[in-house]
């Protein structure tokens, strides 16, 4: 009888550190899957920050390589686009070939911008918030966008650069 | 049974301030990281505002004219969560602003903020003056 309920005792002792164990089993597999998923969106969004800032910043701080790619009528040819000009400030027809460029090859543009795997939509406004000029397609309801924006010059006034990044 | 109960609770203790190390862990440095992603982009902004304004005239055209209209429209074409303010000196060892003006409905920095200083020329014949801009940009609380 003694030993009986000695193993008794044990067996509920087991028990119960089985049931400690479940549970903190799962508690930790949902934490750790909590921290998998808030990390995966905070990488893509970094991920889609440092995209779009670099892009943004290679148009508007170089010319592009080469430096008059707008005149190359085969764009494969072009390593980088750029929309400087020899002063600070946006080229007015290195803007234009940009846009015909974006309007017959969207996708070769957007790889040659250093985003071959993102969309962007890039727009021109003036200090009054309105929109003067854009290229690329518009996010419209996609859920996860990185917005850059950057003043420059265009037209030698100072205007309001903006690029969405998204998937 | 007593016995077993203690380290039964001990390990559940010793989980549950496991996990909540673990997360505040977590927390730290993803706010560090924002916080510093936030400031890395207010001076990159700084610095492009800063060199539109220089190459735009628009710092020169303020002194000369006293009037600070343009570098007001400039700062509120700013999105709604970002603020600004722009100060002019007449030599970069002079804390006496020639002008000061900021971002309208923006009230002082409280947060992160970034400043960048620029030196820009005015002309006023026959004279060439450097002039600093300091601009400052911060997120709207």
């Amino acid at each position: 009888m003694f030993s009986s309920s000695r193993g008794q005792l044990y067996s509920t002792d087991a028990l119960l550190s089985l049931i400690v164990f479940a549970f903190a089993l799962t508690l930790s597999s949902g934490i750790l899957s909590q921290i998998i998923s808030q990390s995966d969106v905070a990488i893509s969004a970094q991920y889609r920050e440092q995209a779009g800032d670099a892009a943004l910043h290679t148009l508007l701080v170089t010319g592009g390589e080469p430096f008059y790619w707008n005149f190359i009528s085969d764009k494969n040819n072009v390593q980088s686009v750029g929309l400087m000009d020899t002063s600070w400030g946006i080229s007015t027809p290195k803007w234009n070939a940009f846009k015909d460029w974006n309007a017959n090859d969207y996708y070769l543009l957007k790889s040659r911008m250093g985003i071959p795997d993102q969309n962007f939509y890039l727009t021109i406004s003036d200090t009054n918030k309105t929109v003067l000029d854009a290229v690329g397609i518009s996010p419209q309801d996609k859920n996860e966008v990185t917005v850059i924006i950057r003043p420059s010059i265009f037209n030698g006034n100072p205007v309001m650069v903006q690029i969405q990044v998204y998937r | 049974m007593g016995k077993g109960f203690v380290i039964a609770i001990d390990a559940l203790l010793s989980l549950v301030v496991l996990f909540v190390i673990l997360s505040l862990a977590f927390e730290t440095v993803q706010l560090n990281g924002g916080e510093w992603e936030i400031r890395r982009s207010l001076s990159v902004t700084a610095h492009f505002a800063a060199s539109t304004l220089e190459q735009s005239s628009l710092l020169s055209r303020a002194v000369l004219t006293d009037n600070t209209t343009g570098i007001r429209t400039f700062l509120n074409g700013f999105p709604t969560s970002l603020c600004g303010s722009v100060s002019a000196f007449p030599s970069p060892d002079s804390n006496e602003a020639v002008f000061s003006v900021s971002k309208s409905g923006c009230s002082t920095s409280i947060g992160e903020q970034e400043t960048v200083t620029r030196g820009f020329m005015v002309q006023s014949p026959p004279d060439v003056n450097l002039y600093v801009a300091k601009v400052t940009l911060w997120v709207n609380e």
